[in-house]
């Protein structure tokens, strides 16, 4: 059932909220097992605020969002036991309107992997089919949504961490334009990039969620007040799309992401049927080409892993998580040495690569140059969003990977990763609509827009969700 | 160009940098695959970035905040739970033990 | 022996009402131990920095002040260093270079060593934030098994100031920091008489030696004792043939004594970055503007009134304005007793100051009220106290006592009153019609009418004053 039924159900006094809650904690507890969704699980809590935006509604958090009095762990024996003294704007968003925080999810450590497979807590899987990972870094929140679990879940998007899982497991999601929701409290990992955003199992309850968070923060420097007011997302959550987006509607379909290697055929060639009908349905589809695109991962890496030694510097065991060695029995270099092994392998890889390419004469060579070279694609991806309302690609150009996938050569990941880092590396909103479901090969469609044109993304994703790809109405049923 | 050879010597400035100690077999996985992430980040090194430069900010300005004090109970609350002397956080020596 | 000496200083805008980056109080000072935090200063994974307007317009009237040229970018940078004071694992700062800019570049200060005037020349100004405070558990670094951090000072907005190595002795030095302490009262942005408020990494080097840096040294006192061991050392060991290798060695403060810092296995390397939570701030040329209309007179400029409208020497007029505190004290002297030049100063300058620990400069109005010595210097004009009898005072008033009560006990008080002489005449000619016969016979009658009256005025009349009524009454009579 969608969130948005849901409430209005509520409204009309049809079903008690919560009893819909308790509900939950027994079923969560039945699938947790299967998926390994969930690292902390909140306490059942009844004192929500009533007849709210979403009261009751149980929202699953990513765990590397953080929650006051409730264990934030970024999936890290690092922060294996810390305790954060306060909420993330966010959440302090979706609790004023009533919205019941059911329990962190599970994640790639520090958000750092496409798979789900880095966490601590052991990976997450795929509720399409257990033996596939369901994407990452936000597989959790993915997998709460998907398995049915939650309605909505909170996720963060570095380099496609909301909307590969989202692709991965049939469900939506949202990578906001960067400064439109606020970070205060995420944990950083690159701060140019992180977005926190909303995932959904319907386009609607993807839209309200968006509307209860989004907007400016006086803690967060980096968010906009300049924007579509959140009071429009949220009246449109309950409302059918503009029966006329389609007519007319320029989409660029960018070709690297088709023609990419590794991509697989199939999935390109499914996708293909669906833009055909996006054609069918008025849209003027025409090809694009950004050579630059294919070595967007490269430009992301650079920078995300030379944050990521920066914001992970912090990681000591002497405020915060945990410890190898105690205070009194070694020497501050000693302390730092040791304590930090408790990182895990990929985290670990990516803070000495980072630190290295900040270090003496690297960080001209590669951090520098990976800066001007992110000036030169957001040029010419916005130059495309000039003479284009969106850009059209694959949510994914690959079917979900197995668990087992080696990705110690990310250059491996090349296919997905330039699709999707290119949104963050821009700073443009992105959104994944899923198109239709299997167990092995999941269809969904990536929409790129300009900066702040949230709006339009979320009338052609309710467009595409109940005429092109009839899973919302699946819902329903 | 500088070719970067990933010798014991360099592996060790690595761990200072980041203040990570590696164990052997991680010494040895980390000269694989800091060989595989080079070359595949080397293709930044390709790009033609002439007349651009670096795009720091996707928010390029900010507001600053006024000077008025907030008190933060919650905070205070938080170090509380940690194991204190005398209200202090206690930390490892700034010199050297060995 | 050429000697060249250049300071990095620190000072702590002690006027602002929160830290630099979050709205904690910035009066730490006094507080139990880590109850003046919050998750930002406290670097609590999620949190974001803000930066403090008024920390921006301090910054703007001290480089103004010392001539020094803004840079119209406000920008931050992450300097990494690992220290257990640091809870980021970076600090903060400006850096020039790497798309960041220092906050401003060039500048000087005039200052005077014997009567010379000499131009200090200023590299560069910046902002940053202060770590927390280490206290040893056994007082002493080096047998203390573990250390103790208390983060109430943490996040404190700093200065760092950082000048040419353009000062050739210590007296320079003392000359340089008591002249920036003066701008800076003036500018009202410090009180550098609080503890930790001042301190300074100072760069030495002594005829061919290589250039030494004594880091991390509190307050102007030991400050100048360090320069002036650290010379001496050198001196020392080039005389004896050896030489100055390029080193960098701690104050230790109770021994008064620069030790060799411990060498480490590897230089620090900052790995400086852009801050990308902290976007530019374009500082408006209106704010600059706002910023100079409200620049207060400095001590130059008051220096030259003293001289020009009081008729001050250049010497006492320089020593007064060397401290705000003693500048303003002159002038309210000299507004109580409308009294003002070399008499008021010299009476501070030369006697009140000897009694006064230049520490305490700052308290001095709460030692002495400027009323007490305002009466003091009336009291010398009116000829009821003679100059020596004022510096007899000084010590007295220190102690507490007020003129009055001094004058009165020493029994200094003189009556010149004419009307309450002239009545007490009249009286003791009525009381003695007979001596007044005696007069013309006998001249010592004059004697024993002025002796009559004086005891009367218990010996506090003038007998100056006294004689000349008497005998204006007699010749009348
Ligand atoms: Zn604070």
């Amino acid at each position: 059932m969608r969130a948005v039924d849901f409430l209005l159900s509520i409204k009309r006094g049809e079903i008690d909220d919560v009893k819909l809650i308790e509900g939950f904690r027994e079923r969560v507890i039945a699938e947790d097992e299967k998926y390994n969704i969930f690292i902390t699980l909140a306490e059942p809590d009844e004192a929500f605020h009533r007849k709210r935006l979403l009261s009751g509604v149980p929202i699953a958090v990513k765990d590397n969002i953080v929650t006051k009095n409730l264990r934030t762990t970024c999936a890290s024996q690092v922060l294996e036991n810390f305790v954060p003294s306060y909420d993330a704007t966010v959440v302090e968003r979706i609790k004023s309107e009533g919205g019941v925080i059911v329990g962190k999810t599970n994640m790639d450590e520090f958000a750092m992997g496409a798979l789900g497979t880095t966490s601590y807590f052991g990976p997450t899987r795929n509720p399409l089919n257990p033996s596939l990972s369901p994407g990452g870094s936000s597989s959790g929140s993915a997998a709460a949504i998907s398995s049915g679990l939650v309605p909505m879940a909170l996720g963060s998007d570095t380099g496609g961490s909301i909307r590969l899982p989202a692709a991965w497991t049939g469900i939506y999601g949202l990578k906001p334009t960067y400064g439109l929701v606020s970070r205060y409290g995420l944990v950083s990992y690159s701060d140019s990039l992180d977005q926190i955003g909303p995932m959904a199992s319907s386009i609607f309850d993807l839209e309200l969620l968006f509307g209860v968070i989004m907007g400016w923060d006086e803690k967060d420097p980096t968010t906009y007040d300049k924007h579509v007011p959140s009071e429009v997302f949220i009246k449109r959550a309950f409302m059918n799309p503009d029966p006329h987006i389609m007519r007319n509607l320029r989409v660029a379909l960018l070709k690297e992401p088709l023609v990419h290697e590794d991509a697989d055929q199939k999935v390109v060639d499914r996708f293909m049927d669906y833009v055909s009908e996006l054609e069918a349905y008025g849209a003027v589809v025409e090809e694009v080409s950004i050579p630059l695109v294919n070595k967007a991962p490269q430009i992301y890496y650079v920078i995300a892993f030379s944050d990521a030694s920066s914001n992970l510097a912090r990681y000591s065991g002497l405020l915060y998580g945990k410890r190898v060695v105690d205070v009194i029995d070694t020497d501050w270099d000693e302390y730092y040495m040791r304590n930090r092994k408790l990182f895990g392998w990929e985290v670990k890889r990516r803070i000495l690569l980072g630190s290295f390419i900040l270090s003496a004469g690297y960080y001209e060579m590669y951090y520098d140059r990976a800066l001007r070279a992110r000036a030169k694609l957001y040029d010419e991806l916005n130059k495309v969003l000039a003479k284009y309302d969106v850009i059209a690609t694959p949510g994914s150009n690959i079917p979900p990977l197995p668990l087992d996938f080696d990705a110690s050569d990310l250059s491996r990941l090349n296919a997905i990763d330039s699709l999707l880092v290119i949104a963050n590396l821009a700073g443009l909103p992105a959104i994944v609509i899923p198109l239709e479901v299997s167990t092995n090969t999941p269809i969904s469609i990536q929409l790129i827009s300009q900066k702040w044109s949230e709006d339009i993304l979320f009338e052609i994703g309710k467009y595409i969700a109940l005429y092109i790809s009839k899973l919302e109405r699946e819902l329903e049923a | 160009m500088k070719k970067i050879e990933f010798t014991d010597d360099f592996i060790k400035h690595l761990e200072w940098l980041a203040r990570i100690e590696l164990e052997d077999s991680e010494k040895k996985r980390l000269k694989e695959e800091l060989a595989l992430l080079l070359r595949y980040i080397d293709d930044v090194l390709s790009i033609d970035v002439e007349g651009y430069s670096p795009y720091i900010y996707p928010k390029p300005s900010m507001e600053l905040r006024e000077d008025i004090p907030v008190s933060d109970e919650d905070a205070y609350s938080y170090l509380s739970r940690l194991a204190l002397e005398e209200g202090f956080v206690k930390g490892p020596v700034v010199i050297k033990k060995k | 022996m050429n000697i060249k000496i250049g300071l990095e200083v620190h000072v702590q805008l002690t006027s602002l009402k929160t830290k630099l980056f979050c709205s904690c109080s910035a009066d730490y000072r006094g507080k139990p131990p880590n109850t003046n935090i919050c998750p930002v200063c406290l670097g609590m994974p999620g949190s974001l920095p803000r930066v403090n307007k008024e920390a921006i317009k301090s910054a703007i009237k001290v480089a103004l002040a010392l001539n020094s040229n803004i840079n119209q970018v406000l920008a931050w940078a992450r300097k990494h260093y690992f220290y257990p004071d640091l809870p980021k694992g970076y600090q903060i700062s400006q850096y020039d270079g790497k798309g960041v800019a220092t906050f401003a570049k060039g500048g000087y200060i005039n200052i005077r060593v014997n009567g010379k005037k000499k131009k200090i020349k200023i590299r560069r100004i910046n902002i940053e934030e202060d770590p927390a405070r280490i206290v040893y558990p056994t007082g002493d670094a080096e047998t203390s098994s573990y250390i103790l951090i208390d983060y109430n000072r943490s996040g404190i907005a700093l200065l760092e100031i950082v000048t040419e190595p353009d000062m050739n002795s210590p007296e320079e030095v003392r000359a340089f920091l008591e002249k920036l302490r003066s701008i800076l009262e003036h500018l009202e942005v410090s009180d550098l008489s609080l503890e930790g408020s001042m301190r300074a990494d100072v760069n030495i080097s002594v005829g061919d030696g290589e250039r030494v840096e004594v880091k991390n040294i509190s307050g102007l006192k030991d400050i100048e004792q360090a320069i002036r061991y650290e010379v001496a050392r050198q001196i020392d060991v080039l005389e004896k043939g050896g030489r100055i290798e390029r080193e960098t060695r701690h104050w230790d403060s109770t021994r008064k004594i620069t030790k060799p810092a411990r060498v480490k296995e590897y230089e620090e390397d900052y790995r400086y970055m852009p801050d990308p939570n902290l976007p530019f701030y374009i500082i408006p040329d209106e704010l600059i503007e706002e910023v100079r209309k409200t620049l207060p007179e400095l001590p130059e400029e008051r220096a030259a009134r003293f001289i020009n409208q009081h008729g001050l020497s250049e010497y006492l007029a320089h020593v007064l304005v060397s401290s705000k505190a003693l500048a303003d004290y002159y002038e309210k002297v000299a507004e109580l007793s409308g009294v003002k030049g070399d008499k008021v100063a010299g009476l501070i300058v030369t006697d009140l100051l000897g009694w006064i620990d230049s520490e305490d400069l700052s308290n001095i109005s709460r030692i002495v009220p400027p009323e007490d010595l305002a009466e003091v210097v009336k009291l010398l004009e009116k000829n009821e106290i003679t100059i020596k009898m004022a510096k007899e005072m000084i010590p007295l008033l220190v102690r507490g006592e007020k003129p009055r009560q001094i004058i009165e006990r020493m029994g200094w008080s003189v009556i010149r009153n004419r009307a309450v002489l002239e009545k007490i005449v009249d009286d003791v000619l009525k009381e003695n019609p007979q001596v007044l016969k005696d007069i013309e016979r006998n001249p010592r009658a004059v004697q024993f009418i002025i002796g009559k009256v004086l005891e009367k005025t218990g010996k506090k009349g003038d007998p100056k004053i006294i004689a000349e009524i008497v005998r204006e009454k007699i010749r009348l009579s």
